[in-house]
């Protein structure tokens, strides 16, 4: 009896004394550290790698830029930041092992997100499982915060928000467009995007005479163009990822349609790809807005410059999203003075955040609060904003 | 539909039907002289239209130019897979059918290789070079130069090989192979040489497709297997050995797929082919002569 007892005594003790082992270790840990260690997947190559590079290319440089500054701030202490980054490919299932890999096998502190709507809803379960709170960079499609989640967040306003813009601009030009011919990408972030385009245009009163889609990355598109031509639409608008607009651009031309307004959802902010590329064809193409450096938000302008300055190209809104997701992780960080991924969740949670694209504040989802939507238009082969009135620099211009 | 529709739907078909039969004539060759099925033919064409690809984009060599380039390139790879891979195969394989189980492993083998090679070298990324896609107008239609170009070429090199096949002497020892091996080599025909002819020039026709290709389509290391299963179609349908028949059903499986895209949509093109070999194998299930040589 006596035995069992003083067994009992004993096992409870160790127990007692592992737990203070292991609480004090936790905190010699963050004391201790030289670094804050980042991990992410990213598409560097396959179909999604044109956008995917740009968000890759932002997260290097805001690491250049804290770590020149001397790092982030963490109780006092400057600690500098640590990339650690694998190519996914585009691949869905490899974006999920390269997490898998991150969290379990370089027990990196935090994690970024890769690109794009799909990995994005594919690889925030590992921060469920992990409890490592995200600021997801280009992550528009509704669904994926939908989900209940509690540790992603997101820098993009969402599918539901982009076409808004648009709708307004229809709405208010009745008179020049009355039918609209529709081909979207068969893709998670495009085909919410035009889920809500159809219920817009239902509102308004718009009527649609083509809607196709196209598959993922497609590149022949003469017998879709041929049967929007037939149509003869006055407004042709294609819901795509680049660089499937490319090829659109280019083949609208071969088979001669010019319809009155041309609105793709990703096209001019990729200057090199796109504008350059198409030269003329590029002329007055509209764009949804995403990010722009005229906005009137602190930063944004000097970030665009910056941008330019290290990889001698313009930023597209990619890299504007991931840059500003990176800047909304480090103040919260600092915020909550600590590496604790609890804490830094709680900090961005109820956090205020400032950034090229104005204020951030996260609702329930992790969705911000307060979207801009916008429309782009090149204009003498400049991105310039042409809608809504109160942000345009120069009015839309038609035909196309 | 209009006329207008109708006929430009016609003439992107027809330029990709033209590319199609090109791509299926060259694989013909190969299967009629060596009895194998080479599923790698593809992977010959996506390196010819990398070199096309390269030759523009670093020293603005014309795609035509880079065609005979991609040609010989293609025909001494070919050469050398044949060498090193499937003859040392054929001298040690027991029956006809054991080698042509082997050798669809082997080209499997090739292809894996060939693919992850070029992913290694050039990414996965999608390329393109712009060659004379400035558009020509007759009227209403309207179609990028370089279509026509694509269209033009391919019928030239496919009449070129209907015209050497039906002939010359090589094109008749050829031919004789294809029918009996064996009586062929009993009326003095070198079967192991033209073998080597056969593969080198279905090889050949394989690089001069892709520098072809390289002009109207977007280039990756796995835009070869497409073709391949499209040629493989356009095989069965059109007749084992038989040129002409192969032609019409390259110019029909690309026509087809044109009209596909407009009438049932967009993502439906590449299944067009499908449709077409099953279609085409309850039609004519046992009389068709690619069922009896398959077998």
């Amino acid at each position: 009896m006596l035995n069992f007892t003083r067994r009992l005594l004993l096992g409870g003790l160790s127990v007692l004394a592992g737990q203070v082992a292991l609480t004090h270790g936790a905190m010699a840990q963050d004391a201790n550290k030289k670094e804050i260690t980042l991990g992410y997947s990213i598409s560097l190559t396959g179909k999604f790698s044109t956008d995917a590079t740009d968000t890759h290319r932002a997260y290097q440089l805001w690491a250049e830029q804290v770590n020149k500054a001397g790092g982030i701030s963490v109780k006092g202490r400057k600690l500098p930041v640590k990339l650690t980054y694998y190519d996914d490919t585009s691949d869905t299932n490899t974006a999920i092992r390269n997490y898998e890999r991150l969290v379990t096998r370089d027990e990196v502190d935090l994690l970024l997100s890769p690109w794009g709507s799909g990995l994005n809803f594919a690889v925030t379960a590992a921060n469920e499982k992990y409890k490592i709170p995200m600021v997801l960079s280009s992550a528009a499609s509704d669904q994926i915060f939908s989900r209940n989640l509690k540790y992603i967040f997101g820098s993009t306003q969402l599918a539901s928000n982009f076409y808004e813009s648009l709708g307004d601009y229809l709405a208010a030009n009745k008179e020049q467009v009355k039918t609209v011919a529709i081909a979207y990408e068969n893709f998670l972030f495009t085909q919410s995007l035009h889920d809500f385009l159809l219920k817009k245009l239902a509102s308004l009163g718009v009527k649609v005479v083509v809607d196709e889609q196209y598959p993922l990355g497609g590149q022949d598109f003469t017998s879709l163009l041929t049967k929007v031509k037939a149509a003869s639409p006055d407004a042709f608008i294609v819901i795509d990822i680049m660089p499937s607009a490319v090829y659109m651009t280019r083949q609208m031309g071969e088979v001669g349609f010019r319809p009155k307004l041309y609105a793709v959802n990703i096209g001019p902010m990729f200057q090199k790809e796109f504008t350059d590329t198409l030269g003329k064809s590029a002329e007055n193409v509209v764009e949804n807005g995403f990010w722009h450096q005229d906005l009137p938000y602190k930063g944004a302008k000097q970030y665009y410059d910056e941008f330019i300055a290290k990889y001698n190209k313009t930023p597209s809104t990619d890299a504007a999203y991931a840059y500003i997701s990176t800047t909304i992780l480090q103040a919260a960080i600092e915020k909550a003075g600590s590496l604790d991924r609890e804490e830094i969740t709680q900090a961005l949670r109820g956090g205020k955040f400032d950034t090229v694209l104005g204020p951030y504040e996260f609702d329930d989802r992790g969705v911000n609060k307060d979207q801009l939507s916008f429309l782009v238009q090149v204009q003498n082969a400049k991105r310039t904003i042409v809608w809504p009135k109160n942000v345009a620099e120069s009015p839309l211009k038609l035909p196309y | 539909m209009s006329a207008t529709t109708f006929v430009q739907l016609l003439l992107f078909g027809v330029v990709w039907g033209g590319l199609y039969a090109l791509i299926a004539l060259g694989l013909n060759l190969i299967f009629g002289v060596m009895r194998i099925l080479n599923i790698a033919h593809g992977e010959l064409l996506m390196l010819g239209a990398y070199l096309a690809f390269w030759l523009f984009t670093l020293w603005k060599v014309s795609p035509l130019l880079s065609m005979p380039v991609a040609a010989v390139a293609m025909c001494v790879l070919g050469l050398i897979i044949q060498k090193l891979l499937i003859d040392p195969l054929a001298a040690r394989s027991r029956t006809p059918a054991g080698f042509e189980n082997a050798t669809l492993i082997v080209f499997f083998g090739v292809l894996l290789i060939l693919q992850n090679v070029a992913l290694l070298l050039w990414t996965a990324d999608y390329r393109s070079l712009s060659y004379l896609s400035e558009p020509v107008r007759f009227g209403d239609i309207s179609v990028a130069a370089n279509r026509l170009v694509v269209l033009s070429v391919a019928v030239v090199l496919s009449a070129l090989m209907f015209v050497l096949m039906q002939r010359t002497m090589l094109g008749k020892a050829i031919r004789a192979v294809s029918q009996d091996r064996d009586t062929a080599k009993l009326m003095g025909i070198d079967v192991k040489r033209i073998g080597m002819i056969g593969f080198g020039l279905g090889s050949a026709i394989a690089g001069a497709a892709g520098a072809l290709a390289s002009t109207i389509y977007v280039i990756t290391p796995t835009v070869g297997l497409l073709f391949t299963i499209k040629a493989f179609t356009i095989m069965v349908v059109g007749g084992l050995g038989n040129q002409f028949g192969i032609f019409i059903a390259g110019l029909a499986l690309g026509i087809m797929e044109s009209f596909a895209s407009f009438v049932i949509g967009a993502e439906f093109k590449d299944a067009t082919g499908y449709v077409l070999l099953i279609g085409f194998i309850l039609w004519r299930a046992r009389s068709s002569q690619a069922f009896a040589e398959v077998k």
